[in-house]
């Protein structure tokens, strides 16, 4: 026993524990795996991989199902599972030629009972499938018959214009699922334990709150994939999946945050894919309640906004300064309204709350019979980029003509009891038009008494205008119907589009092939990796 | 002691009956439609009405809760609104990892910790004592989630010692028994696995147990201080007794008592699900799906999983006080 009281055994205890140690705790570990197996950080788990998912499961879901009509990259209709298609002459009956030859992952046929059976399931017309969130996306459909083995026949309740962007838009609910495999599994371990499509890539497997993977394909119908894996690993921080990218721990990244971007197109192992997508963020008013009901308020508060100075100061490389109402390339979008979204005007602003009986006391603060112009704008914390920078900034120009604005950030579920009872005097958010269509955002923003309209809006031309766009079939009045739609909702300054969101996306050097789509979706069909 | 063990297992049950009440009130009472917001857009007043039903949500809220309680006492929580899947199923296939970080910050905090009370404690005054302290009161003060990006910008990016997320590399196959990866890949002979997951705790248990190392620390040095200066404590030193016997056998014990009521405190803490250390980390622990549930208004897993925390929370600390009495043969229950 030493001065200290240790005893020999002790002193060997502790040597061999700490050489233990050492030994489990390599500073370099090289763990090799198949060359050609893609790891993409994804910042933010699906809740299931079926039409009862989040928006996240839009992510996962094209490596391994399809639509029978795909949306390319300029949100162009190009044949997938269905390769051609045709409108009757009323625009109520649409007849698709499906592709022959496809078989699902387990080895049952593609076949136009299949597509009858997924789309009568996501209608909820089918006992043992579910019924998919955003179904409403396709109720207009009355019958889907298969006429023979490759054609089904779609009967819709009332012609639509809209009705093949909106069938091919979410592939929660459109995407065909194998339905021998739905039964199999049931519908509530379908799309958790089990996924069945038609899509470069099988289902690998599911490990909770870590990764989701999908294993090549050999037999696509399209080609066999270069990639042999991919891994979804789930890295929610921002910051942490940047740092697994720059470290190579991953090798793409699917939401680069934007006050990074400069930096990581100077990196030299890095490529950062920029791409207008389909989402545009806004700043809503309402139309019925509080200072705002006043169109004159609603327009002064739009001249009093710097969109240009937001988008460089504020939005960076994720946005771009708003052409229209949406993204240029979806159907209904025009570049000429770019003139009719109130320019930046401080005086026009301030002559305008003035025309409507709001006058500075000369405190800075304007007023009405006496009370102050007070107003809340509110917002979520980043929910979409950008949304809360862009809600202080508005917050700051409106103060500048003598506005007593408040913030309030809220989250998820109070926002969207808000939007239902329209109790917000102003808010951001962003919403994508994921079908590639103008009914879709128009109609959920601007349709009176519909729960995402948070403003209140019931201008009888406008609603009108919607219903009218939805049933017409021939484009060119669609186009027109469209147009002017947004001109009437732009004067009425119910909604200020602020910025086109970009996509960013970033990929190691050696990721070769990948292409943003609009959408924000992964395409890894073509990928592979160059080391 | 039986006696003891027997009332203080009452109170838990009685502990978790009001918490469960107190959860369920809050989740039905904050805004938010579950049914709407667990379908998308385009879903008709008809759709929201229908799935509420499913969810049981048209029933009478006492109604509500007095299923929820009688399920919970046969163990079953219900099924998740968002996954369809069995809350308890959703909630062990994550709560071995928070489990895992828990039990690597604890046993960190506790061999930092202490050691470092000793010392200072022993060493009063001096460089260490000072130096010692000042860096406790720093990590119960710095922003968790500060020190973790920190550190993994250190140890992740600049020397590459350590991966930036998750439980264990993906190119790594281990079978998973228990859930507990480390355990797991000790009985399953796998030592790639065991390296590799000791690599991925270490950044974020570490990280986690910069609290509880302070608090433990503070603890340890003030108690200590305390015990030596006990007469029992001279006159073991007057007798000749080494000073590591002085401290180990006959202080250490008594110093420990306040200890092991933190310990207790910090551990069920730490089982709340360091959501913080679990997001930077992308720790696929528990703490990351009660914010998601909150969120999105999944009733059922919110119950489940905060009911599942103070269960362990109120059964440990049930254990520490249990454990007072073996510590210190002066304390005895009736």
């Amino acid at each position: 026993m030493n001065k200290y009281g240790l005893g020999q055994k002790t002193k060997t205890f502790f040597y061999i524990f700490g050489l233990i140690c050492l030994s489990l705790f390599p500073f370099e570990e090289s763990i090799t795996y198949a060359q050609q197996t893609l790891i993409v950080g994804m910042f933010a788990e699906p809740s299931r991989l079926d039409g009862r998912s989040n928006s996240a499961a839009a992510h996962f879901l094209p490596t391994s199902v399809e639509l029978l009509i795909w949306p390319d990259y300029d949100l162009k209709f190009r044949p997938k599972l269905a390769t051609s298609w045709e409108v009757s002459p009323d625009g109520k009956k649409y007849t698709l030629k499906l592709r022959k030859g496809v078989k699902f992952h387990c080895g049952y046929p593609f076949n136009a009972e299949a597509v009858k059976l997924n789309l009568e399931g996501a209608l909820g017309r089918l006992e043992g499938w579910v019924k998919g969130g955003e179904s409403g996306m396709i109720d207009l459909i009355d019958e889907v018959k298969a006429a023979d083995e490759y054609t089904v026949e779609i009967t819709l309740k009332e012609p639509s214009g809209a009705f093949l962007y909106n069938a091919n838009a979410s592939y929660g609910v459109t995407s065909i699922i194998c339905p021998s495999c739905l039964k199999k599994y049931g519908k509530d371990d379908f799309g958790i334990k089990h996924l069945c499509g038609t899509g470069p890539f099988k289902f690998g497997g599911w490990v909770r709150g870590s990764t989701v993977t999908f294993l090549k394909n050999k037999d696509y119908w399209d080609g066999e994939p270069k990639l042999d894996k991919i891994i979804y690993k789930i890295i929610k921080d921002d910051s942490a999946r940047l740092m697994a990218l720059e470290s190579g721990e991953i090798d793409l990244d699917m939401d680069l945050p934007s006050h990074e971007i400069s930096r990581l197109r100077k990196d030299p192992n890095l490529d950062v894919y920029i791409a207008e997508s389909a989402r545009t963020l806004y700043f809503f008013m309402n139309t019925k309640k509080g200072p705002t009901a006043d169109k004159k308020v609603r327009q002064a508060f739009a001249h009093a906004i710097n969109i240009q100075e937001i988008v460089k100061n504020v939005v960076g490389d994720i946005g771009q300064v708003p052409t229209g109402c949406m993204f240029s390339k979806v159907f209904g979008a025009n570049k000429e309204l770019a003139k009719f979204i109130p320019q930046y005007n401080v005086a026009k602003a301030k002559q305008l709350l003035s025309e409507a009986g709001w006058k500075d006391a000369g405190d800075g603060v304007v007023r009405k019979d006496g009370k102050p112009l007070q107003v809340t704008i509110v917002s979520m914390d980043h929910r979409t980029p950008k949304d809360r920078d862009v809600a202080e900034a508005i917050q700051n120009y409106l103060k500048k003509i003598g506005v007593d604005c408040k913030m309030q950030i809220v989250e998820w579920a109070y926002f969207t009891t808000g939007l239902r009872d329209t109790s917000f005097d102003m808010y951001t958010y962003a919403w994508r038009g994921i079908t590639g269509d103008a009914d879709y955002i128009l109609g959920s923003q601007l349709r009176a008494g519909y729960r995402w309209n948070g403003t209140g809006y019931d201008n009888p031309k406008v609603q009108e205008l919607i219903v009218l766009g939805r049933r017409e079939s021939d484009t060119k009045k669609r186009l027109q119907i469209y147009f002017d739609l947004q001109k009437i909702s732009l004067e009425d300054a119910v909604w200020v589009p602020i910025f086109h969101e970009n996509v960013t996306v970033g990929t190691r050097k050696y990721v070769k092939g990948f292409k943003v789509h609009p959408s924000g979706r992964p395409y890894f069909h073509k990928v592979s990796i160059e080391k | 002691m039986f006696k003891y063990s027997l009332k203080r297992i009452s109170a838990l049950l009685l502990v978790l009956l009001i918490v469960s009440l107190i959860i369920f009130l809050i989740m039905h009472f904050a805004p938010g439609d579950p049914a709407a917001l667990s379908l998308g857009i385009t879903a008709t007043p008809e759709d929201i009405e229908r799935v509420k039903k499913e969810m049981g949500l048209d029933d009478p809220l006492i109604t509500q809760y007095i299923k929820f309680l009688k399920n919970a006492f046969r163990g079953d929580f219900g099924t998740s609104y968002y996954t369809k899947q069995p809350v308890l199923s959703e909630l062990m296939a994550l709560f071995p990892a928070t489990a895992e970080l828990a039990v690597a910050s604890i046993i960190i905090a506790l061999s930092i910790g202490i050691v470092t009370g000793i010392i200072s404690a022993l060493k009063q005054n001096s460089i260490f004592d000072h130096l010692s302290m000042v860096i406790a009161l720093l990590g119960v003060s710095m922003p968790v989630f500060w020190i973790g990006l920190i550190l993994l910008w250190i140890f992740s990016i600049k020397f590459g010692w350590t991966p930036i997320s998750g439980r264990l590399s993906v190119q790594i196959d281990l079978r998973s028994i228990t859930g507990l990866f480390i355990f797991d890949s000790i009985i399953t002979g796998n030592l790639t696995a065991l390296k590799d997951t000791l690599r991925h705790i270490a950044l974020p248990a570490f990280t986690l147990s910069t609290i509880s190392t302070g608090i433990i620390a503070r603890f340890t040095r003030s108690s200590m201080l305390e015990v030596i200066r006990q007469d029992y404590i001279r006159t073991a030193r007057a007798k000749g007794v080494g000073e590591m016997a002085v401290v180990f056998k006959h202080a250490l014990k008594n110093t420990l008592i306040p200890v092991v009521t933190v310990v207790g405190l910090q551990f069920g803490l730490l089982l709340g699900g360091a959501v913080v250390t679990e997001t930077v980390f992308s720790w696929p622990g528990i703490g990351n799906i009660i914010v998601i549930s909150i969120l999105r208004r999944d009733y059922p897993m919110v119950q489940g999983a905060l009911l599942l925390i103070s269960f362990i929370y109120v059964a440990i600390n049930l254990l520490v006080d249990i454990s007072y009495a073996y510590i210190d043969p002066r304390i005895r229950y009736e």
